[in-house]
C-alpha cells in the first residue's frame, strides 16, 4: 500500500490547467482506477499520450493538486530496477476531474463525439 | 559477389543489428539527458530520475529505445515543463538579453573625439593582453605550487627510506653469516652422519663375523674349545651394532634438521634481498623528488617575479575610457 505524505499547500484544487483534450484524456485514464497510483508510462499509454505532452499535464495537475506524487515503495536491489514516481488523484482532485469530465462531455456538440473512455452519463461507456 | 553478399547477409548484418541494439538504451538515456537539461537546475536531477526509473521499466533494449523515441517530444514539452518549474521563457531570456544590450549602449560616455575613442580601444585592448599574459602567469604560477607540493611530499619520506634502507641491509649481512654458520653446521652434521654410517657398517659386519663362530670349534691360538667366549663376543657385537644404530639415527635427524634450518634462512634472504632493492629504489625516487623541489622552487620564483612584473605593467596602463584624453596625439 502506497501511502502519500499530506501536504497542506496542495489540500485542495487551485488555478486548475486550461481544459483540453489532453486533460480530459489522463483524467479518464485516472478516473478507471482513482485509489490506485500510476506512473507515467502506465498513464501514457492508458491515455495514448506521448512524454511531450504527458509530463508538463502531470507537473500542472500536481501543482493544482488534482495529483500527488512519491517514489515507489519498494527496494530497488530487490525488483532490479530504481524506483518509480507514482502518481494518484487526490479526493478533491478525483471529485475535480469527475465534474469536469461530466462538464465536458455535456457541452462538447454530437459532431466532436464524447471523450474517449468516459462513460456517456446515463448510457454505456466507450 | 555471392560470397560477399553471403558474408555480408551472415556477419555484418547481424553484427551491425547486434551494435544497434546494444547502443540503444545509451540513445535513450541520452535523450532523456537532454531534456533534462532544459529544466531549472535544481529540478533536474528528480526528474532525470523520474524518467530513468520509467526506461529502466521497459524490457528489451530496443524497446527501450521505442520508449525514448516515443517521448521524444519531452525535449520540447520539458521546456514548458521548465517554464512551470520557474525557470524564465525563451521571450523573457531575450528581452533581458536585449535590455542588457540597450543599458550599456546607453551608458556610454557621449562627446568623445574619434581619436579619443580610438585611443582608447588600442589601450583597452593592450590592457586586455597584459590581463590575459598576468592571468597566465598566474596559472603557471599555481602549477608551479602545485609541482612543489607534490615535490615535497615525495621527498619528506626520503629520510625514512635511508633508514630503512640501511636496516635492510644490515639484517641482510647479519642472515649471510647466520646462512654461513647454517653451511658449516651442515657440513659437520653430514661429516658426523658420514661417520656413523661407517661404524655401523663395521658394526654389522663383526656381528655377522661373531654370528657365524662356533662355541665348540678350537682356539686358533691354544687349540682348545671356544665355549663362552663366542657368546660374550655376539653380546658385545651386539651392544655395539644398536649403539652403532642409534648415533647414525641421530646424525641423520641432525643433518635433517640442518638442512631445513639453511632453506629457512635462505627463503628468508630472498625476501630481504627483494626488500632491499625495493628500499634502494624508493630511495633513487626520493633522491629525484629532492631535486624536482629544488626546480620547482626555482620555477616558482621565476613565476612569481613574472606575475609582479605583469602586475606592475598593468597599474602602470593608463586609464582607457574614452573620456580620459590620450596623453600625445597619435600615442597609442
Amino acid at each position: 500500500m502506497i501511502r502519500f505524505k499530506p501536504s497542506p499547500s496542495r489540500r485542495e484544487v487551485n488555478d486548475p490547467p486550461r481544459i483540453t483534450m489532453n486533460l480530459l484524456k489522463v483524467l479518464v485514464a485516472l478516473l478507471a482506477d482513482p485509489t490506485t497510483s500510476h506512473y507515467g508510462t502506465e498513464i501514457g499509454k492508458a491515455a495514448r499520450l506521448s512524454g511531450g505532452s504527458l509530463y508538463p499535464l502531470l507537473l500542472r495537475l500536481e501543482q493544482a493538486g488534482v495529483l500527488e506524487s512519491d517514489w515507489e515503495q519498494v527496494d530497488p536491489s530487490e525488483v532490479g530496477r530504481p524506483r518509480r514516481r507514482l502518481y494518484r488523484l487526490t479526493g478533491e482532485g478525483a471529485e475535480y476531474a469527475r465534474r469536469t469530465l461530466q462538464e465536458a462531455q455535456q457541452s462538447l456538440t454530437p459532431s466532436f463525439g464524447r471523450i474517449p473512455g468516459f462513460p456517456v452519463p446515463g448510457g454505456a461507456s466507450a | 559477389v555471392r560470397l560477399l553478399g553471403w558474408v555480408f547477409a551472415a556477419v555484418v548484418v547481424p553484427l551491425a543489428l547486434s551494435e544497434f541494439t546494444d547502443l540503444c538504451p545509451w540513445i535513450a538515456k541520452g535523450l532523456i539527458c537532454r531534456a533534462a537539461r532544459r529544466l531549472p537546475e535544481q529540478e533536474r536531477s528528480h526528474w532525470e530520475q523520474v524518467w530513468l526509473a520509467e526506461l529502466a521499466s521497459e524490457p528489451g533494449r530496443l524497446w527501450k529505445l521505442l520508449w525514448a523515441l516515443w517521448h521524444l517530444p519531452l525535449l520540447w514539452g520539458a521546456g514548458e515543463m521548465g517554464r512551470l518549474l520557474g525557470s524564465p521563457s525563451a521571450s523573457h531570456r531575450i528581452r533581458a538579453r536585449l535590455r542588457a544590450a540597450w543599458q550599456k549602449l546607453r551608458s556610454r560616455p557621449k562627446g568623445t573625439s574619434p581619436e579619443a575613442q580610438e585611443w582608447a580601444r588600442e589601450q583597452a585592448a593592450a590592457r586586455a593582453n597584459l590581463v590575459t599574459a598576468l592571468e597566465e602567469a598566474l596559472g603557471r604560477q599555481r602549477t608551479s605550487e602545485r609541482a612543489l607540493r607534490l615535490a615535497e611530499a615525495d621527498a619528506r619520506g626520503a629520510a625514512g627510506l635511508v633508514a630503512a634502507r640501511v636496516k635492510a641491509e644490515q639484517a641482510l649481512t647479519e642472515l649471510d653469516e647466520r646462512l654461513a654458520d647454517a653451511r658449516e653446521h651442515h657440513a659437520e652434521r653430514s661429516e658426523a652422519a658420514g661417520a656413523a654410517a661407517n661404524r655401523l657398517q663395521a658394526a654389522t659386519e663383526a656381528a655377522e663375523v661373531a654370528a657365524d663362530l662356533d662355541p665348540d670349534a678350537p682356539c686358533p691360538t691354544c687349540c682348545q674349545p671356544l665355549g663362552e667366549a663366542p657368546a660374550e663376543q655376539r653380546r658385545r657385537h651386539a651392544d655395539e651394532l644398536a649403539a652403532a644404530m642409534a648415533a647414525h639415527a641421530a646424525a641423520v635427524v641432525a643433518r635433517q634438521e640442518a638442512v631445513a634450518t639453511g632453506k629457512a634462512l635462505a627463503r628468508r634472504r630472498t625476501e630481504l634481498a627483494r626488500l632491499l632493492e625495493q628500499a634502494r629504489a624508493a630511495e633513487t625516487r626520493a633522491a629525484k623528488a629532492t631535486a624536482l623541489v629544488e626546480a620547482a622552487g626555482a620555477a616558482l620564483e621565476l613565476n612569481a617575479a613574472e606575475v609582479s612584473a605583469r602586475r606592475q605593467a598593468l597599474d602602470q596602463m593608463p586609464d582607457p575610457t574614452p573620456a580620459s584624453t590620450p596623453p600625445t596625439s597619435g600615442s597609442s
